[in-house]
């Protein structure tokens, strides 16, 4: 029997057949108690179709990779994610239904959103600072105020050091004398020792008798000036 | 990835053969996927619903495949071959059964079985009507039977059920009518028409 004439024997009634149909028919059923028996066959088998969903057990499948195996010589690998796969990527569902595939997109979503809500963040926090540097400048000023107070500023302000005018005194008279009577006696070799302590530099170049160091002069030493009688002569001479 | 490799699920059977014998895996697993299942469903229908030698046949006939994948003639259709296996295998059961009912002491070979067998339908069958067909399919004879799970059950065409069972297509169309005919007549006692 053609599959054409099964679903019409399924769908229609007997009273519904044309004549083509119960010619069709008429090796089958002639009568509409036969053509409902008939009907009921196929409705048998369409239920037993449905109903049949029974699976081979998966014993049967290992054993029959087994023997793929033992005849190509390639043994299935044991690998763990061999059997997450199985899960996360089953091959029978769509690709898109795939949870690793939704996964990955959740990811890659994730991933794009990321600098547009960093962007958005940083922005927000930026415009927090900037509102909190405000309100601390706000709050900033009126202190301000108050250290431009005298008060304040005095406590602040390193004390300014006076200029001290030197004057010279009978004291400086007096040991710049004692000065001038032990300079004979010090040897040229101790300032040597001492090249910091500059006091009056010797001119290095003889046309500057003024004391006033250039600083072209590698070893830069001073001495009293009366290691230099003529610039002592020049120096009294100026005072 | 399925981007990357070839795509078995597009392939026709035949093509799922050639790549088997060149020993690929997945063609192997897809042809299972395809086949088992419905096979397995065969051999239940037609070895008095037992599942135990019905899995057996099925993992037999896939050995075979495995093993032997030369013995499948390409030009042929794999459906057709692989049933007309699996009904070569139910008529080398049907002898071993004659040759053990002879033997025997009188007791039916099959009486534990059909007595699970009427388990097996109570969990697939909901109803008395359904339970009837489905007993009256078992007891149809083994020619009438195949032919007609394989046209309706399974769907092959009247010319591939002539080609699995080695007949010609009038035979078939001939053993489909009396069974046809045969399951009608009894769900007589179900017809409403009948009981009206």
């Amino acid at each position: 029997m053609e599959k054409e004439l099964v679903n019409t024997v399924l769908e229609k009634e007997f009273n519904e057949l044309s004549s083509n149909e119960r010619i069709a028919l008429n090796d089958y059923c002639t009568s509409e108690e036969e053509f409902e028996q008939l009907k009921m066959v196929f409705q048998s088998v369409e239920s037993l179709k449905k109903s049949e969903t029974i699976q081979p057990r998966i014993e049967t499948k290992n054993s029959l990779d087994d023997i793929f195996a033992q005849k190509h010589g390639q043994k299935p690998r044991a690998i763990w994610y061999n059997s997450a796969l199985v899960v996360l990527y089953p091959t029978e569902k769509a690709f898109v239904k795939r949870p690793l595939v939704q996964i990955a997109a959740v990811a890659l979503l994730l991933l794009l959103a990321y600098p547009v809500v960093n962007s958005t963040k940083i922005q927000d926090q930026s415009e927090t600072q900037l509102a909190e540097v405000k309100v601390e400048k706000e709050n900033v000023k009126p202190t301000t105020a108050k250290t431009s107070s005298p008060e304040v500023t005095s406590t602040l302000v390193e004390p300014a050091i006076e200029p001290t005018v030197q004057t010279r005194t009978a004291e400086m008279e007096a040991l710049s004398e004692d000065m001038m009577v032990a300079a004979p006696e010090m040897a040229f070799e101790e300032y040597r020792s001492e090249p910091e302590a500059v006091f009056a530099a010797v001119p290095a170049i003889a046309e500057r008798p003024d004391g006033i160091y250039t600083g072209s002069s590698t070893v830069t030493f001073s001495q009293p000036a009366s290691a230099q009688p003529q610039v002592f002569d020049l120096l009294t001479s100026t005072f | 990835m399925k981007i990357f490799r070839a795509q078995h699920n597009t392939f026709t059977d035949e093509e799922l053969m050639q790549a088997i014998s060149k020993g690929d895996k997945r063609a192997f697993d897809e042809l299972y996927n395809r086949y088992a299942a419905a096979l397995l469903r065969y051999f239940m229908r037609m070895l008095w619903k037992d599942r135990e030698k019905s899995e057996d046949f099925v993992h037999d006939l896939f050995a075979k495949i495995v093993n032997k994948p030369e013995y499948f003639d390409p030009t042929r259709s794999f459906k057709t071959w692989v049933y007309s296996v699996a009904n070569n295998m139910c008529k080398n059961e049907y002898k071993k059964a004659e040759v053990r009912k002879g033997m025997s002491n009188g007791l039916d070979n099959h009486y534990a079985l059909s007595d699970t067998s009427v388990n097996v339908m109570n969990e697939v069958q909901d109803s008395f009507f359904q339970e009837a067909f489905v007993k009256n399919l078992a007891e149809l004879d083994d020619k009438h039977k195949e032919a007609f799970s394989l046209r309706h059950i399974e769907g092959l065409s009247i010319k591939e059920i002539a080609e699995v069972l080695e007949i010609n297509e009038g035979t078939v169309k001939s053993r489909l009518f009396y069974a046809t005919k045969y399951l009608a007549e009894s769900l007589k006692e179900f017809n409403p028409i009948e009981n009206r």
